[in-house]
């Protein structure tokens, strides 16, 4: 049995969506999940690419299986310029402890020190312990407590009735 | 005195950066700024675009100012598809209370709305009190404090020391 971490491709789109929910059972939050396969798809291999990953590829008597991703795509800080952030970072349970997830994490790592970027983000719930302990020990720096940044979001009718706020003169 | 909203163009990336750095001044984080207006223009108006932003313009007398803007990219959830990061968002303080927000932050949701984007996200400092009132009038969530989302940040040698990891077999 040997693992691969290679870049993914449009093939790999199910294997991913399987790891896409296992992640979001981990998280508790499964019913957040609307995302499609064909979506995921043409998002991310269609003519105007949305997102970029990496994928831990299991093989062993010629069957192959996905068992670890990291889904990233480029950002942008006035401050530093160009950055990546990693949206979903995932191991599937029975793998961890054998550096997979060190090598996903490392080849978006190399690819923003490839392309000058300053930094890679990513956001972490603040009950996951082992996920932040994994994440401080590799030297990642929590923004919300030292700095203490919060995420906000916009979503739903709060971001329909400001859309129509665009046109008052 | 009419204020007029609109599509930065090329030209306008010496008001922006002004701007920028009145943010970071009010954010208490000016030290952190190193952007450059040729790195702006390049990755704002080059080959590759990696933001877009909204303006606003003050017109008197045939002169013309920025005292604002919105600057935003596309992100990608694997729970609901595109999705849009408004990164900076300032209206100079004079000229606040006139409304100019509103009409910024309403053309990125009208964009949101436009590209079926299903959210804008955005980071506020946790002490900035009046942001995050104005925010939460407009129906903006509070991830961190609802849900306990915590941002983290790779750069420097972290980020260095994780690059190296890729290719190990």
């Amino acid at each position: 049995m040997s693992i691969i971490v290679r870049e993914a491709l449009q093939t790999d789109c199910q294997g991913i969506m399987d790891l896409i929910m296992g992640l979001a059972v981990y998280e508790k939050m499964e019913d957040k999940v609307k995302m499609k396969l064909e979506t995921l798809q043409e998002d991310g291999f269609g003519s105007e690419k949305y997102f970029k990953c990496f994928v831990a590829d299991r093989q062993e008597n010629g069957a192959s299986k996905l068992i670890g991703y990291a889904l990233y795509y480029y950002i942008y800080s006035t401050w530093e310029g160009k950055c990546i952030y990693m949206e979903d970072f995932y191991v599937s349970p029975e793998y961890r402890g054998k550096g997979v997830g060190s090598r996903l994490m490392g080849s978006v790592c190399k690819i923003a020190v490839e392309k000058k970027c300053a930094r890679v983000q990513f956001s972490v719930l603040g009950g996951n312990k082992p996920s932040i302990d994994y994440y401080k020990r590799r030297g990642a720096i929590d923004m919300t407590e030292v700095e203490d940044w919060h995420l906000f979001r916009l979503t739903g009718s709060a971001l329909e009735k400001l859309a129509a706020n665009s046109n008052t003169v």
